[in-house]
């Protein structure tokens, strides 16, 4: 049992064989498949890669146009509200400006009714002066010194007034 | 009763000639490893059958992992520089975990011929040194026999022969050791005792020795090929 | 008479088994300690401890073929 005979010959050859078949049979397939498999991933994961990238860069121009969009309409509110404030000031100076206005004008009327109810008054009061001195004096009294005499009185009580 | 338990076990031991082509007596351990390569490339075939790239089937999931896997054990042994003995390392593995462990389908274990390991470790050998020699060159190969100092050198050429005859010395004598006390076993008790004296012996022995035979024989390609890329 | 001889011869060779039993049981020791130290290496360690452990029972194994050897070769 412990000889060495041609049967060592026989089991290199056999091995050798063995090795050969191994190798077209199963590893070579098997290796295969997974090399392309791995191939595979690899373009897949560099293709969404690639899509990644391009979703990002879209995700950026869409920001910054929100982002411009937004200053845009701050910038058109900021205006708005500068010309409102404009436009409101100027309203309320003019109005203040015609309030004034009328109310000179209101003081000037007022100062003319005044004046002219003065004269009014005036003549009325010398009017009834004249009857009633007219009436006690009788009628030998002279329309010119009953004159001079109202002008005197009227003169007095415009001091006095 | 003793004498025929002797004779019974010598005649388990000895490798018979099944036939004879001409004059060349062809051994049991011949007709076991065709029997055993016959079974490995079927099988191969069988697994091989169709496989798809994108959507594998189960069975394919299984070969592809047992495929990696096997070739992972023996890459580690070998290293970067090995690499392209992976595949006859990972089929020698193949071959020897299944050689050892026929003993359990009733056939004698083609290793337990001396012829068949030292055929192995023969050709183990001329891959290290082959491999050696394709790494370094032939000049560079041939100094490294000097290293570390010049006096090694007698030892180191010895070495060339003790690594192969450790091997097969090693796996030829624990196959053998492993099937004699299984025959005795199944000799004296055949009944339920081989069964577990069978899980150790002829499935852990024999994966064991099988898987050491590859490591070693890979560790030493690697040693071999390896030694230039240091610098 | 030879024969006697032979199968001392045989009994003989087999102690190398001795070297095997003893440096094998040393190494399990160690592996046992370092396990027990950090359990989180107990992978490596059994591959470890099962590769030296099959490389040292090679020796013993030497010495069990050449018995065989002396038995049948010296009849």
């Amino acid at each position: 049992m412990l000889r060495l005979d041609i049967n060592l010959v026989f089991t290199i050859l056999n091995v050798l064989i063995l090795y050969f078949l191994m190798k077209k049979f199963l590893f070579k397939p098997v290796n295969g498949v997974i090399a392309k498999r791995e191939e595979e991933i690899q373009k897949k994961l560099s293709e969404a890669e690639v899509a990644k990238q391009q979703a990002a860069r879209v995700n950026e121009e869409c920001a910054a146009a929100v982002e411009s969009a937004k200053e845009e309409a701050e910038a058109i509110i900021a205006e708005a509200k500068n010309k409102g404030r404009m436009e409101y000031e100027r309203i309320l100076s003019t109005a203040n400006e015609d309030a004034a206005k009328r109310m000179q004008k209101a003081e000037e009327m007022i100062a003319e009714e005044k004046e002219k109810s003065l004269r009014n008054m005036e003549k009325e009061i010398e009017a009834l002066v004249m009857t009633a001195a007219a009436k006690v004096v009788g009628e030998n009294v002279s329309v010119e010194s009953n004159k001079s005499f109202y002008d005197e009185f009227i003169a007095e009580m415009g001091e006095d007034k | 009763m003793v004498e025929k338990f002797s004779h019974e076990l010598l005649e388990m031991l000895t490798c018979e000639t099944v036939f004879t082509v001409g004059n060349i007596a062809v051994s049991e351990s011949t007709v076991v490893t065709w029997i055993i390569m016959a079974i490995m490339v079927l099988i191969a075939i069988l697994v091989t059958r169709d496989l798809k790239v994108e959507n594998p089937s189960r069975r394919q999931v299984i070969v592809e992992q047992a495929v990696v896997s096997l070739q992972g054990i023996v890459r580690s042994g070998l290293g970067k520089s090995g690499e392209r003995y992976t595949y006859y390392m990972a089929t020698v593995l193949l071959y020897l975990g299944l050689a050892n462990t026929i003993g359990l389908f009733g056939m004698k274990p083609p290793t337990k011929d001396l012829n068949v390991t030292v055929g192995l470790s023969i050709m183990s050998i001329c891959l290290i040194e082959f491999a050696g020699v394709r790494a370094k060159g032939l000049k560079k190969w041939a100094k490294g026999f000097m290293e570390p100092v010049a006096v090694v050198a007698p030892i180191n050429v010895l070495e060339i022969f003790i690594k192969p005859v450790s091997l097969c010395m090693r796996l030829f004598g624990n196959i053998l050791g492993a099937f004699t006390v299984m025959e005795m076993v199944k000799i004296v008790m055949p009944a339920v005792v081989p069964v577990a004296f069978g899980l150790y012996f002829d499935i852990f022995d024999g994966l064991l020795q099988a898987y050491i035979f590859v490591f070693l024989t890979s560790l030493f390609i690697g040693e071999a090929t390896e030694t230039e890329e240091e610098e | 008479m030879s024969s006697y001889l032979l199968g001392f011869g045989a009994a003989i060779a087999v102690f190398t088994g001795i070297g095997a039993g003893i440096g094998i049981a040393m190494a399990t020791s160690k592996a046992v300690e370092s396990v027990a130290r950090q359990p989180e290496a107990d992978g490596k360690i059994t591959k470890l401890l099962l590769l030296g452990a099959a490389l040292a029972e090679a020796t013993a194994i030497y010495g069990f073929v050449i018995a065989v050897l002396i038995i049948l070769l010296l009849k």
